[in-house]
């Protein structure tokens, strides 16, 4: 056997050594790896999907001095390595933050003023709900809008002919949508609604999709001091009823289903509706047919209401500790500039399919030609509702997406079950 | 070679000055390992769960036992608990009764018993989140199962397996008992294999049944494999988590929330990392004292 000469093995473990750490080598001076020159300030954006991407060639091609990098991690690892990041003073300069999210991390003190950058900016077209219920907290600009999420309802036209309907007039309130949706199921061989309200791995759309046909009862989640949980009112119980009859009519998906992926069945056509984010611009490219034939509308309303959305989506923040060097927390406001202008606006609409914060982002020549699809979401902008902004939001929708489970199950009454998720709010609100 | 016998029985003075370093040398890099990987963040966490994180990288507040008290206090912990235990029967009883049925059969000498023991370790080396996924289609309202079960004629409706209050946790556990089982047979086969042979000579010569074999010479000379397949199965059921995480994720209503699935919730979900620490060691506690009592009742402590 070929004996091990030790001297050359060190020599080995130490050129590689040498030449990983090389390779791990970041920073300001000289080339970088994507080639650019010495003198240009490096920071890098947090994001949770793919598409997201899109914001570093969009920055990157406006600005000569700052180099954006996106870092794109799913939402549950995101913000568990951005804890531990901000943690050890190492997080990234820009961070898009989901607004259910912001409460908790302004509570936690983990994100910059931008008090100041936001008056400077001085833009006045913020559609309504986005400030201060995105950016402020006691009094403190934390965050500015950055792309909007709102939950609308599609539907596929061609399905609304061959069941009797008139596809220019979507049902509005709860009964013409039952209505519909029987005429869709006795007319063809279409499942109505593809839903997800409450399935247990998909905590959060009992805000997005249920809380919306609260909203347009009048009703809400918490009163005005956040002291008291108000789910077990008549606005929420009819909204809940709605739901069991949809689900005892046979007229949807099973809405406490672990497939969280309510649009699949839409773009395969096996349903002729679906409740969505605002984020559709790829069935263009994976279902061309079905967008053809697509329209949207808002979620339908009890009779008097006001049809509402649930507004989401992220909120750019700069973490605390980037102040701490100057020149990378210029970078970051820089970007955060970008974001709320026209430029910044477009890369959000065009390249990446989510919403502007600002009605001038609205107001594009991309938005008229597609006026079918951006007229709900434009409507969902003005009428929506943000989240309720309290750092234990996170903690209720578990109560609520169960109770929404139990109601539609038939496990429990639905007075009962809501009466039960209101409980266990106040417990949490009060803890 | 007396010299080196009095060594190994240590009887010999030890030299201070030509005392041997290297091995301390050598074991210094895992000494550092532990201490950076386990030791210090071991003692961290049990400090964080003393403590309330006020602000991220700085403040925090001491508060004694409350994180504690609202883990125990918070009646989801009691829920987790319960279907916990109701899970153990799917970690540890069934694919124990089961392997040690399959183990006995494969060691009485039948026919393939290495095809069928390769078949049924199969699942043991599947990964987790691929059994879960599987399992989830195959139980799927379109799946396997209810077109079997409709097919046949046992149901009419396809049933809801996985978003059932009832039938969630009894789900997750069918595909615990067909991951483990396997696992659990190759301990018991290894320790059925080592078994003296004389023993069942002397037993046959006194004409004892096959059950009484089975009950006063197999299962008390088994005990050290089954205990090691018990403590294994306590630590890894209260260790359990992707089982749940991926095939309900703990519902519907947390009908199927185990202590695992729940600590992370609270912990990484919510953001309380002082109560996640305190629920982190009461995990750990539970793990420990019920290993300890399982010792204590089989009245072994030889694993």
């Amino acid at each position: 056997m070929r004996s091990i000469n030790r001297r050359r093995v060190l020599k080995g473990i130490t050129t590689a050594g040498a030449i990983g750490l090389a390779g791990c080598q970041s920073g300001n001076s000289g080339e970088n790896a994507n080639g650019a020159s010495s003198g240009t300030v490096q920071i890098t954006l947090r994001e949770r999907d793919d598409p997201m991407a899109a914001y570093e060639p969009g920055f990157n091609e406006a600005h000569e001095d700052i180099e954006v990098t996106a870092s794109i991690q799913p939402p549950e690892e995101k913000y568990r390595s951005l804890i531990s990041e901000i943690n050890a003073g190492k997080a990234p300069e820009v961070v898009g933050l989901d607004v259910i999210y912001l409460p908790r991390f302004v509570q936690l003190g983990a994100l910059s003023d931008l008090g100041s950058l936001s008056e400077n900016l001085g833009h006045d077209d913020y559609f309504d709900p986005l400030t201060p219920d995105f950016t402020t907290w006691n009094d403190t600009v934390h965050a500015l809008p950055f792309w909007i999420d709102c939950s609308v309802y599609l539907y596929n036209k061609a399905h609304f002919e061959e069941a009797g309907l008139d596809p220019e007039s979507p049902p509005a309130t709860f009964q013409e949508f039952i209505d519909a949706s029987k005429a869709i199921r006795d007319n063809t061989d279409y499942t109505p609604l593809s839903l997800n309200l409450a399935g247990s791995n998909s905590l959060g759309l009992e805000l997005f999709f249920f809380m919306p046909h609260v909203w347009a009862g009048g009703g809400k989640l918490f009163n005005e001091d956040m002291t008291e949980c108000l789910i077990d009112e008549q606005p929420a119980v009819d909204a809940v009823n709605f739901f069991k009859t949809m689900v005892e009519e046979d007229l949807c998906t099973d809405p406490t289903s672990n497939d969280t992926w309510t649009l699949q069945s839409f773009m395969n056509q096996e349903t002729s509706m679906a409740y969505s984010a605002g984020f559709i611009s790829h069935i263009q490219e994976e279902s061309p047919d079905v967008w053809d034939n697509m329209a949207t509308a808002m979620f339908p309303k009890p009779e008097g209401g006001t049809q509402s959305s649930f507004l989401g989506g992220n909120s750019v923040v700069i973490p605390k500790g980037v102040t701490e060097n100057e020149e990378k927390f210029s970078a970051a406001k820089e970007f955060v500039r970008w974001s709320q202008s026209e430029d910044g606006m477009r890369t959000t609409v065009e390249d990446i399919g989510y919403l502007p914060p600002r009605q001038s982002g609205l107001e594009t020549e991309f938005v008229e030609e597609n006026g079918h699809l951006y007229d709900a979401f434009t409507r969902a902008m003005e009428q929506g509702h943000a989240p309720p902004m309290h750092p234990k939001t996170i903690e209720m929708q578990d109560p609520l997406n169960n109770a929404l489970a139990r109601a539609l199950l038939g496990e429990q009454e639905v007075e009962a079950a809501l009466s039960e998720a209101k409980s266990k709010i106040d417990t949490i609100l009060q803890s | 070679m007396s010299e080196i016998q009095d060594r190994v029985r240590g009887t010999l003075p030890v030299d201070r000055s030509r005392l041997d370093w290297r091995p301390y040398v050598y074991l210094l890099p895992a000494f550092v390992m532990i201490a950076i990987f386990l030791a210090y963040p071991l003692v961290d966490t049990f400090l964080l769960s003393f403590q309330e994180v006020v602000t991220l990288g700085g403040e925090t507040r001491w508060v004694g036992l409350d994180n504690y008290v609202a883990v125990v206090t918070d009646p989801l912990f009691w829920v987790a608990a319960k279907n916990t235990l109701i899970f153990s029967v799917g970690m540890i009883v069934v694919p124990l009764v089961l392997g040690l049925g399959l183990a006995m059969a494969i060691n009485r000498g039948i026919e393939g018993r290495s095809f069928l023991r390769s078949l049924i370790f199969v699942p043991v080396v599947v990964p987790i989140v691929v059994a879960g996924i599987v399992f989830s289609w195959l139980l799927s309202p379109n799946g396997l199962v209810n077109w079997l079960l409709t097919t046949v004629g046992i149901i009419e409706e396809p049933a809801r397996f996985l978003n059932s209050v009832n039938l969630s946790l009894p789900s997750v556990m069918l595909m615990v008992v067909w991951k483990r089982t396997g696992y659990y047979m190759v301990i018991l086969l290894a320790g059925l294999q080592g078994l003296p042979d004389d023993v069942y000579e002397a037993a046959k010569i006194m004409g004892k049944s096959r059950w009484a074999m089975f009950r006063h010479i197999t299962l008390p000379l088994l005990k050290p494999a089954i205990l090691i397949t018990l403590v294994l199965g306590i630590i890894d059921t209260v260790r359990a988590f992707a089982h749940v995480y991926v095939m309900t994720g703990g519902g519907p209503s947390n009908s199927s929330e185990i202590l695992s699935t729940h600590f992370y919730q609270v912990a990484f979900g919510y953001f309380n990392f002082g109560k996640g620490a305190a629920y982190g060691f009461i995990l750990f506690g539970m793990s420990l004292v019920f290993s300890v009592i399982a010792i204590k009742l089989s009245g072994g402590t030889e694993i």
